[in-house]
């Protein structure tokens, strides 16, 4: 069981919508894999069933040969679009959570990064600018030595310089055992740093490939083919 | 993991419970002192003003105390927090029993408080072997009426503890079954959560009204026996039901988590 | 600072040519070591994987070797170096021409330009 993500017929309906449509992937380790595609794609839907948030209609997902449960809870680190955090707490305490709950969490790691931001420990998410909370957040999820990162729209409404900060700790956090599933809108901002990337599209695949394919095979940046392939 | 879990959900209440339950032992501290003031123990509307407020701050601690911990729940769960909560490797059954546990140690820390506030404010001489004695006779009637005093103590402490369980968890079971719906969840929530509660007592009084019009208790209801069987008849019946009501909540509720979650 | 990249070109081939630049116009020098994939990744802000790609083709072409534990360096091939530095100005004065051919100058009229331009700048 070489991949680290493998699905299978995997469908979600809801009452009347068909939010995925017979998806098959397989996702290998060491990978910094894009999920694109537009609102209503069923982006959210996939990495929900993959994080266990959510059941599938039919079908099924493994993760590392496992079907989503407290196993592969542990091995998978996901950063939410949201603030999932309680607001009163500390930063100090965070990480006191994080170590309790999550065996691979680097707290060392963490505090070195948070230093360099200048964020103190007693300080609480209350108190933060939005941008530094989205930079807290991240922080907690690339400190822990996961198998598999799930960053949902980790540079949506941040700043150019809290972006670059983002993208850069990503690709120095990449170890070959490891995937980054990076799900977002902004991808020209992120391109250069895709190995591969899947097109979803009214709950399908619309493609998945690498990115320096699809620009030798069709000329174009992945950004621009995005919108031709989702021009209405 | 559960203990962790337990740790945290401790952690996270504590503080702003305990500074609503402290502040009601300070309202009781100063009464007791204002009462004590000769000039003011004439004046009987004083009486009356402090008792009213007094007993409005005990309300509202009591529901304040029961909609926070339901709050808590329905946030940490079912709202953004809930990103977090279920993706801890940790199985939904532990966090139902670890707020759960928690709620009940917090609704008895709150009723302890309030009775402890209660004796501040008119605690006076003798008023404890008073209540020893009266504790007492009501054990010694008891067993003269054929009544096992150790059975009727372990009973009473088994609902007790039933009560602490059931109260959180009839929450959990109504905030869980609004998230079944597609929109106005809070609502659902809240019209399950009546809906239950009148469902349940409807069925306490339609058994105990079952039992009394019965027969064997109805005509020995005055005579001692038959005191006897119909306080051991209610005092099961109600652990029973009690239980069968936390089992079923709880296996709805982690029903829901493990199959039915639809966080937004 | 992120390395400049074209959107529509593969990255591997961008960066295989900016280090290349790199070694010909002596930022590395022949003998010199070169920092590690991740960091280099980093510093373009490109994917690992990308930039390793690169690091292997410019292995294979002899511009880079690796020394088992100590890390990746850039030749001591002088000539070698040369050679790529001499085929890349070259590369880049047939651009050039063909511009100016485009503009109407021939290969003359574009060299007297030049001299002028020199000439001016001495001033």
């Amino acid at each position: 069981m070489s991949c680290l993500i493998e699905t299978r017929g995997l469908n979600k309906k809801f009452k009347n919508k068909m939010a995925l449509g017979d998806v098959n992937l397989q996702l290998e380790r060491g990978r910094i894999i894009g999920l694109l595609g537009p609102n209503g794609s069923g982006k959210s839907t996939l990495i929900k069933i993959i994080n266990g948030l959510m059941v599938p209609t039919s079908g099924e997902v493994l993760i590392n040969g496992q079907k989503p449960g407290v196993e592969t809870k542990k091995i998978i680190s996901y950063l939410p679009e949201r603030t999932y955090l309680n607001e009163w707490m500390r930063v100090r305490e965070l990480l006191d959570y994080f170590c309790d709950f999550y065996e691979d969490f680097r707290r060392d790691r963490a505090e070195v990064m948070l230093k360099n931001l200048n964020i103190s420990m007693d300080d609480k998410l209350k108190t933060m600018s939005k941008g530094t909370k989205e930079k807290v957040q991240l922080i907690l999820v690339m400190s822990r030595e996961a198998q598999l990162y799930i960053l949902d729209e980790p540079i949506g409404g941040v700043d150019p310089a809290a972006r670059d900060y983002i993208l850069k700790t990503i690709i120095g956090n990449y170890n070959e055992n490891a995937t980054v599933l990076l799900s977002t809108h902004l991808i020209s901002d992120i391109e250069n740093i895709l190995d591969e990337v899947i097109f979803l599209q009214y709950g399908q695949i619309r493609f998945h490939a690498s990115v320096d394919d699809i620009r030798m095979k069709e000329g174009k940046s992945i950004d621009q083919l995005f919108r031709e392939v989702y021009r209405c | 993991m559960l203990g962790k879990l337990v740790k945290h959900e401790w952690k996270a209440i504590t503080k702003p419970l305990a500074i609503m339950h402290i502040a009601l032992i300070l309202m009781a501290i100063i009464g007791k002192v204002l009462l004590n003031i000769e000039v003011l123990k004439k004046a009987d509307y004083v009486w009356g003003a402090l008792l009213m407020l007094y007993i409005l701050a005990v309300i509202t601690l009591e529901i304040g105390t029961q909609i926070y911990l339901a709050v808590r729940f329905y946030k940490n769960m079912y709202t953004d927090e809930g990103y977090l909560s279920f993706t801890l490797p940790v199985k939904s059954w532990e966090h139902i029993l670890s707020k759960t546990f928690i709620s009940a140690v917090w609704t008895l820390i709150d009723i302890a408080v309030v009775i402890l506030s209660i004796l501040i404010l008119v605690m006076y001489k003798g008023m404890g072997t008073e209540f020893i004695e009266g504790f007492l006779g009501v054990l010694t009637e008891l067993s003269e009426a054929g009544i096992s005093v150790v059975w009727f103590m372990i009973r009473l402490i088994i609902n007790g503890v039933l009560y602490l369980i059931a109260l959180p968890l009839t929450y959990y079971f109504s905030i869980s079954i609004g998230q079944l719906f597609n929109s106005h969840k809070m609502l659902a929530s809240v019209i399950t959560y009546f809906i239950t509660i009148n469902v349940i007592q409807v069925i306490g009084t339609v058994v105990s009204t079952i039992m009394m019009v019965n027969t064997t208790y109805a005509d020995d209801v005055i005579t001692d026996s038959g005191m006897k069987g119909f306080y051991n008849g209610i005092l099961d019946m109600g652990m029973i039901g009690n239980l069968i009501t936390c089992v079923g909540f709880w296996l709805v509720v982690n029903y829901i988590m493990n199959k039915r979650l639809n966080l937004e | 600072m992120a390395w400049t990249l074209n959107a529509d070109r593969p990255i591997y081939t961008q960066l295989v040519e900016k280090i290349q630049k790199d070694i010909v116009s002596g930022i590395y020098k022949a003998g010199d070591k070169i920092p590690p994939v991740r960091e280099l990744a980093t510093e373009a802000a490109v994917n690992p994987n990308t930039m390793q790609k690169a690091l292997v083709e410019l292995e294979r072409m002899g511009l880079l070797y690796t020394q088992r534990t100590s890390g990746r360096f850039v030749t001591e091939d002088g000539e070698m170096i040369n050679k790529l530095k001499n085929e890349m100005a070259s590369e880049q004065i047939k651009i050039f021409l063909e511009n100016m051919k485009q503009l109407g100058y021939d290969t003359e009229e574009t060299i007297s330009i030049i001299k002028e331009l020199d000439k001016e700048e001495e001033e």
